[in-house]
């Protein structure tokens, strides 16, 4: 073998190999990337609180189906123009309606995880 | 050779002092509850599961409705308000004082009910059956995580009313010059 068949065959040979497993290295690559990214964006979802307002979950479709009956768009109050008595009163009318619902309901009461109410209370309590 | 080794070993005694620990827990978990009381959790623990599942639905269903109701509050109304208020040059600063504590007591909402959330979703995966100290442990943390929701919402209840007493004292102050000026002299 001469000296310059035997340069081509160090540096054409890795080129060569690289060039035949070139196509199932790029699909690896791209399932690596692929799951890193799902990983990433798993990690934000539960890390970021919108996991628990997706209601799309399994095992939240009858939730879902019942939260399409709330209230219609609320537009609220504008946030330009000038201010005088009526935009006052206005305003005033919007926010006792609007807070009234918020504060109507007695949300996360304790008495639904009570032991007792569970059947798992300790003797005393039964 | 020898780092992968140290690394396997590494990871063998890792999971074993994890396995340790976790047989510890239920272990004296487990001994602070009498036989009788192990054993009725164990006979109730289905229906108590079905019950904290239902409870786990319902919940969502609650927190998506109330944090979007108070998140219109402070988007839609409180934010504005004092921005409107902010353009005609008026001076609204204790409703936006009010407006901050509201806008970070929705966020230390959020925060405890998604603590809550996780915690609920993991009594559910317990097997009861086999580990009723834990379950009975998880539901007496769950309460304590719950309690804490509550408390968050009397928060933000509390910051509605403040905003409403604020924005009360701002009307008058507002509308006083203007009575003094149709009141005949």
């Amino acid at each position: 073998m001469s000296e310059e068949e035997h340069k081509a065959t160090i540096f054409h040979e890795p080129a060569g190999r690289l060039a035949k497993h070139k196509f199932i290295a790029m699909i690896g690559g791209s399932i690596v990337i692929a799951l890193l990214f799902v990983s990433m964006s798993l990690a934000l979802y539960g890390s970021s609180g919108a996991a628990q307002l997706d209601l799309s979950r399994p095992g939240y479709k009858s939730a879902e189906v019942k939260k399409e009956d709330a209230t219609p768009v609320f537009e609220g109050f504008s946030a330009s123009g000038s201010v005088d008595k009526k935009t006052l009163e206005e305003f005033e009318k919007m926010y006792r309606e609007r807070t009234k619902n918020a504060t109507s309901v007695d949300a996360f009461s304790g008495e639904v995880l009570d032991a007792q109410a569970l059947g798992i209370a300790p003797d005393a309590a039964q | 050779m020898k780092k992968m080794t140290f690394i396997a070993a590494l990871l063998v005694v890792a999971s074993l002092a994890g396995g340790v620990s976790v047989a510890h827990a239920e272990q004296s978990s487990s001994s602070l509850l009498s036989d009788s009381h192990l054993d009725r959790i164990r006979a109730n623990c289905g229906n108590a599961q079905q019950t904290l599942n239902q409870l786990h639905v319902n919940d969502a269903r609650l927190y998506v409705n109330r944090n979007q109701a108070y998140f219109s509050i402070s988007d839609k109304l409180m934010a504005r308000l004092n921005s409107r208020l902010a353009l005609n040059r008026l001076d609204g600063s204790s409703l936006v004082t009010s407006a901050a504590s509201f806008d970070k007591s929705l966020n230390d909402f959020r925060t405890a009910y998604r603590q809550y959330e996780t915690h609920l979703a993991s009594i559910l995966r317990i097997d009861c059956q086999k580990q009723p100290g834990s379950f009975y442990d998880a539901v007496v943390k769950a309460q304590g995580l719950r309690a804490d929701v509550a408390l968050k919402v009397q928060d933000l209840h509390r910051y509605i009313n403040e905003y409403d007493q604020s924005f009360g004292a701002f009307k008058a102050g507002f509308l006083a010059p203007q009575k003094e000026k149709d009141t005949p002299s």
